[in-house]
């Protein structure tokens, strides 16, 4: 049977998080890997491709907001209080590894006592500048009472010929304040588990999380860590998710040579 | 004649420059494309390796460059409008490379060859 490594990582840097994702992601040392895990400080994440117009950095910035631009879609995410999974599927060009961890964390979170599902159909093309405002076929919905579907846990994907990586973010907790300030207003449609189910702690979550990704995977999982080849290439990886240069630079450029080299 | 690798990226040779693209099978599985990067003209490129990406409903993913050699056009109005790309695929260029090898394009597939390397991967999905 198929192993499925569980990480659970201390809250860490934004660069390296993505870092290690990436890692992890693309080494063929450790298997499918699941990664739990927190930011610290907190962080504003970019999409891949997402533009800096419309956010404010600076107020992102006067709030102790860390900056990063992962490697996968969609929009800006402000990761406070939130756990963080990450799928990793190296040797795997997986594109529908997507929906199947949506459909796990739905599943994780009926198993918690909420009513979430993935949202029928899709959105507008294009892509708001927060992740929560945007309306995706992978998203986590739930409609307490008879309300307007809204957005639980968003999910992004980035498929190399080395492996997959996606991206999820559950908020736990939710300040206006600071999506205003960074987003110019604050998300609408969407919830945190504070909000639905505050009984819900982060360690029931993360204990479903897990059961239903080895289940929709077929694999049985087992807490690991990192081996240490993964740990000396997510450092490598760092210094490019933690360079400001490569961060703002908008839509990315192509690096063709340093990518030959790999 | 057209060819097409296994990561469905199309080349049409003229001379020794290869016109490239994304065939309609890829295009049509990635869905909605938001994103497309394109390398500049200059760059150097490698048979196989990633050379652009794109976006399409939060996933990104590499482009890889059907053979050896160096950029010398990329299509910017595909880059300024990719949901072009999705009218007409087969039609629509991305980047026209000077080869370093034009051996290499003999090793891809033929439209026929290609069109059974389809049929033959969706049969392994089923199964």
């Amino acid at each position: 049977m198929t192993r499925l490594r569980v990480v659970r990582s201390a809250p860490g840097r934004a660069a390296w998080n993505m870092a290690l994702d990436e890692a992890l992601a693309r080494s063929p040392l450790g298997g499918p890997t699941l990664r739990l895990y927190g930011w610290a400080p907190p962080a504003l994440s970019l999409g891949f491709f997402q533009a800096v117009d419309g956010l404010d950095l600076d107020a992102a910035a006067r709030a102790g907001l860390d900056l990063v631009r992962r490697p996968t879609g969609g929009g800006a995410i402000i990761h406070e209080a939130e756990l963080t999974y990450a799928l990793c599927l190296p040797g795997e060009r997986s594109p529908g590894a997507c929906v199947l961890l949506a459909e796990a964390v739905a599943a994780a979170l009926r198993a918690a006592g909420i009513d979430a599902r993935l949202r029928e159909g899709e959105g507008p093309p294009g892509c708001p500048a927060a992740c929560f405002a945007g309306t995706a076929a992978t998203d986590i919905v739930c409609c307490p009472g008879s309300s307007a579907p809204l957005k639980l846990s968003g999910m992004a994907q980035r498929v190399w010929r080395e492996g997959t990586l996606v991206h999820g973010s559950l908020p736990f907790a939710y300040r206006a304040d600071l999506h205003e300030a960074v987003f110019g207003e604050a998300p609408r449609g969407f919830a945190w588990l504070a909000l639905l189910a505050p009984e819900v702690t982060k360690e029931s979550v993360c204990g479903n999380l897990i059961e239903e990704i080895a289940r929709c995977l077929g694999a049985q999982p087992y807490e690991g860590e990192p081996e240490a080849a993964e740990i000396l290439e997510a450092g490598r990886l760092c210094v490019r998710y933690g360079s400001r240069e490569w961060t703002l630079g908008g839509r990315r450029r192509v690096e063709v040579s340093s990518v030959a080299a790999v | 004649m057209r060819r097409y690798t296994k990561s469905h990226e199309w080349v049409e040779v003229e001379g020794n420059r290869a016109r490239t693209g994304l065939s309609a099978f890829a295009v049509k599985e990635v869905g909605s494309i938001v994103f497309i990067e394109l390398p500049s003209p200059g760059a150097v490129v490698k048979a196989g390796l990633p050379f652009g990406v794109l976006e399409s409903s939060k996933s990104v993913y590499d482009l890889f460059a059907p053979v050896s050699g160096t950029v010398r056009e990329a299509n910017e109005s595909v880059a300024e409008a990719p949901e072009s790309l999705e009218g007409d695929p087969e039609g629509t260029w991305l980047t026209v490379i000077e080869m370093s090898n034009p051996e290499e394009v003999s090793s891809l597939m033929t439209a026929e060859e290609y069109e059974a390397f389809l049929k033959e991967r969706g049969q392994e999905e089923k199964e």
